[in-house]
């Protein structure tokens, strides 16, 4: 089982690591917490941390909204599209995220493509400011990540038994009324996963918040980063990284409950 | 006789009063691009009626079914319900029930708020769906089941609920496909009679799909014999037994002898037919062919006998029996007469009359017991294209 | 053939509302749906078509719309010696952490799927771990751990931390696969006289084949493209081509980046159309 051994080392150890320095301070001998307490009392830490939880939300919002109907038509249309639509989704996901970035970059510019628009058909007098911006920040995360909830809603949705909404409809329930009383009560625990990987993925995201929000956006990985690599404090790196590591876990855990509430033992398709 | 199974006449042979059919099926078509699933299907159900649409897989049953139901657009013809035409018409508003295959039943409510959905869709007051709900339960027997939920229950238990949902709302049309797929065999018998039973008392016009021919026998006022998109045959079960249509018909349904024949001649009312070799005397009207087209004979196992020694007055095949399996209430032999032609028989093991039993290896004469039930098709009809009338 | 007066005799004048009822609600919701999933897919799309649009600029710097085409950028890329050296350094690194993983993961698959034992369901787990455990976490990690023992950062320890967090990829496609070949296959190779070494070259392999080839372009993608584990285990001299764009961008918006950007897509859009080819987009988004 070399895989195990090798996993062990070079991944389970290394973890083993950050907590360790996570509960080591420079000057203050022996196992202390007071890198927390440290950070934790810290206003701007806390704003950070803030912005990153309630970023992520947000964009798990929007990539559910968007995602939904996209995953809903997935299951109800023919081979043509379906294609078409997995084809739009993996090419982003295997596409490099500074790539991705980057096009952000060039659509949300002074001299961009929303900018160009916007000026030439008059709609504005000067450039506006979408980039650095956490708007703008937002809007590049959300396409990053939509098919990140995008494979899970359309796994979920795929494995509902269509005739479920036949039988709401036979029963009198218009198509809308079938939709919203019979597939996405069902489809939940499909949506949950898809929402804490999506949550999981976005809080953790460096590249993105970097480049479009650039050098005065900080979120929780840009924090770590800079810990680690620009002041060397790798005391802090290391907290930083647990902290986040545990609200990603708390939001996943907390997800993963409500998914279960939500069971009803169906039987799949 | 009409060709593809409108058959009026006997709607008025068989049912009493009631003159406009509940439901018609005028020359309904549905195309998938190049393919034809539902070929000018026409069809007339008196109310109160339980018909079958039977046929193998890919007859096009399901797909009429679901034009029926208005999940899919007739390409051609229209559907007609209680005198209403029926195409434009969206499927939650046709006030057709439907039991699926595996029932549907919605899992993540329990079993009153699955019966009282159509009600609540309807906005009727809640101390009628309580009532109505109640009502259900006690009609498909399930009184305190209630709160459960469907993966609580089991196969019968949900397929009772799946009715109770379905005839809580008062349908004008119940459609039922292939609903007792997923259950075993002695269940389905059992929920057969509990089905067929619970329909008839309400008066309930049925359309039944199936592919499993003993159940549609079994359950149906008629049955409506699907191949190739079209309705081949629509009759009773006995008519259907007795008096196929075609060669497809008749093979479909219960098992057969397909025999080589000669019309050899014949006048009037009766021909006499060469069946491998033996001259039997058939009523014309047994015969679908033309003369000079090589045709094929059907015999039924059942319909055939066996004696030690041929009979004085009825012509017999002779051969060797070549074996003999005790199934169940009958004996099924096989008799070679010669290498083109072995005959299987069935016959009933206890009978009133003394019924001789014949092993293996036995010279025996078999001959037909009921001529007027063989029947003589063009041996070129085994696609089910219909039969040109004599 | 019975004729159509039927159609006449049918009453048409049912009530009105039954025919047109439901019609206005019915289409809201199908125009509604298919305006945010079609809105959804041009978002999904547009920003990668953009970028390499962009690309194709002949003017100095990158707008949007570019100013005239060329392939000028294109041509340049070739001419810079970083972006090069970069390009060859991350296609070494892709291959090598690739075969590595290929080699552990399929190593890992066959216990994982073919026997029983206490523990499996965890170290399933646990092997798959470094999936949604953040890339940033796990640099962090790497670095702390690499100081504490002592060991410089190089290629060969790059390549074993990409190895760590790819090995996922092939790992799960390959399980996959395993657990649906049928193993009465393997034994009807055994009876007719290949022993285990033949069995697994002539009847396992190639039908596993499809999996692991899936799992070692995904593996394959996510090396060639990382940056984060990159950033912070390559070093200073160690320079990978997203590491390499990334400069460029931050530090100028060089359209040679935009061009590199759009070199990159075209090999993703590869992968993607082979993966297509040989399994089936369908599958793989299963898995």
């Amino acid at each position: 089982m070399p895989a195990t051994l090798f996993l062990l080392v070079y991944f389970a150890v290394p973890l083993g690591m950050l907590f360790f320095w996570s509960v080591r301070a420079r000057g203050v001998p022996g196992l202390t917490l007071i890198n927390f307490r440290t950070l934790l009392s810290d206003p701007f830490f806390l704003q950070t941390l803030w912005l990153s939880v309630r970023l992520s939300l947000e964009v798990t919002v929007i990539t559910l909204v968007l995602g939904f109907p996209l995953a809903y038509l997935y299951t109800r249309l023919g081979a043509g599209w379906r294609l078409t639509i997995l084809f739009v989704t993996l090419l982003p996901l295997l596409t490099s995220a500074v790539v991705r970035s980057f096009a952000w970059i060039v659509i949300l510019g002074k001299q961009g493509l929303v900018n160009t628009v916007l000026m030439g058909s008059g709609l504005l007098e000067a450039p506006a400011k979408l980039l650095f911006t956490v708007d703008g920040v937002r809007v590049a995360l959300a396409q990053v990540q939509l098919p990140f909830m995008l494979l899970p809603l359309i796994n979920a949705l795929e494995q509902l038994d269509p005739s479920l909404e036949q039988a709401a409809v036979s029963l009198g329930a218009s198509q809308a009324r079938a939709f919203f009383k019979v597939t996405v009560p069902l489809s939940t625990p499909g949506v949950v996963a898809g929402a804490i990987l999506s949550f999981a993925l976005t809080i953790s995201a460096f590249i993105t918040p970097a480049m479009v929000g650039g050098g005065s956006f900080i979120v929780m990985p840009t924090l770590i980063y800079q810990s680690a690599i620009v002041t060397l404090d790798w005391s802090t790196a290391a907290t930083t990284a647990l902290i986040l590591l545990v609200v990603a876990l708390a939001v996943v855990w907390g997800g993963m409950m409500l998914a279960r509430r939500f069971r009803y033992g169906v039987e799949h398709a | 006789m009409s060709m593809t199974g409108t058959i009026n006449e006997h709607i008025v042979a068989s049912r009493p009063a009631s003159a406009q059919p509940d439901l018609r099926l005028i020359e309904v078509t549905r195309r998938y691009g190049p393919v034809t699933a539902v070929d000018r299907v026409s069809l007339d159900v008196a109310r109160g009626e339980f018909v079958t649409l039977l046929g193998p897989s890919g007859c096009g049953k399901t797909t009429l079914l679901k034009c029926i139901a208005g999940f899919l657009a007739p390409s051609g013809g229209q559907v007609v319900l209680r005198d209403e035409v029926m195409n434009d018409v969206l499927p939650h508003l046709r006030n057709i029930g439907i039991v699926f295959q595996h029932y549907a039943l919605f899992p993540h409510m329990t079993v009153t708020d699955n019966i009282a959905f159509g009600l609540r869709m309807r906005k009727r007051p809640r101390a009628e769906i309580a009532r109505r709900v109640a009502e259900m339960l006690r009609l498909v027997r399930l009184p305190g089941f209630d709160r459960r939920y469907p993966h609580q229950l089991s196969g019968g238990q949900q397929q009772r609920v799946a009715l109770a949902r379905v005839l809580a709302v008062e349908p004008v049309l119940l459609l039922l496909d292939e609903p007792f797929g997923a259950l075993d065999k002695k269940l389905r018998v059992e929920m057969q009679i509990e089905v067929k039973q619970l329909v008839t008392l309400l008066g309930m016009t049925t359309i039944f799909v199936t592919h499993d021919q003993e159940e549609a026998m079994r359950m149906s006022d008629r049955v409506a014999v699907m191949n190739g998109g079209r309705i081949v045959q629509c009759d009773t079960p006995a008519e259907i037994y007795d008096h196929p249509r075609d060669l497809f018909v008749a093979d479909f349904i219960g098992s057969s002898n397909l025999l080589e024949a000669r019309i050899a001649d014949g006048h009037g009312g009766r021909r006499r037919v060469e069946v491998a070799g033996v001259l039997l005397d058939l009523p014309a009207s047994a015969i679908s062919a033309r003369p000079g087209e090589v045709t094929l004979a059907m015999v039924r196992p059942d319909n055939l006998t066996l004696s030690d020694m041929a009979p004085a007055d009825h012509p017999a095949w002779m051969g060797v029996v070549s074996f003999a399996l005790h199934a169940g209430s009958v004996m099924e032999y096989e008799v070679v007469v010669n290498e083109a032609c072995r005959l299987r028989v069935s016959r009933p093991r206890r009978q009133a009359e003394n019924t001789q039993v014949w092993s293996k290896g036995d010279r025996v004469a078999v001959s037909v017991v009921a001529l007027d039930a063989v029947r003589v098709f063009p041996a070129d009809t085994a696609l089910g294209a219909a039969a040109p009338s004599p | 053939m019975p004729e159509p007066t039927a159609v006449t005799e049918a009453t048409v004048a049912a009530l009105p509302g039954r025919h047109l009822g439901g019609r206005v609600g019915h289409a809201a919701f199908w125009i509604g749906m298919w305006a945010v999933a079609l809105a959804a897919l041009l978002y999904l799309l547009l920003p990668t078509l953009i970028i390499v649009f962009a690309s194709f600029t002949a003017g100095e710097y990158i707008t949007f719309p570019p100013q005239g085409l060329s392939l000028r950028w294109f041509v340049r890329l070739l001419a810079l010696e970083e972006v090069r050296v970069s390009a060859w350094r991350s296609l070494f690194v892709a291959i090598a952490a690739t075969a590595g993983s290929v080699v552990l993961g399929v190593a890992a698959a066959f216990p994982l799927v073919r026997s029983r034992f206490v523990g499996r369901e965890a170290l399933n787990a646990f092997l798959m771990s470094p999936l949604i455990l953040p890339s940033l976490v796990y640099g962090l990690a790497a670095l702390l751990f690499l100081s504490a023992i002592g060991v410089p950062l190089s290629l060969p320890v790059l390549i074993l931390s990409h190895v760590a967090i790819i090995v996922p990829y092939v790992l799960r496609t390959t399980v996959a696969s395993l657990a649906l070949l049928d193993p009465h296959l393997e034994e009807a190779a055994r009876s007719l006289g290949a022993n285990a070494w033949k069995t697994f070259l002539r009847v396992t392999l190639p039908n596993l084949l499809p999996g692991i080839t899936t799992g070692a372009a995904f593996a394959f993608i996510s090396s060639f493209d990382n940056l984060t584990v990159s950033l912070f285990l390559a070093g200073p001299r160690v320079e990978t081509l997203p590491i390499r764009l990334f400069a460029m961008i931050n530090f100028d918006l060089d359209p040679a980046a935009a061009a590199i950007s759009a070199v990159l897509v075209l090999i993703t859009f590869a992968v993607v159309l082979l993966g297509h080819w040989t399994v089936g987009l369908t599958r793989i988004a299963r898995l």
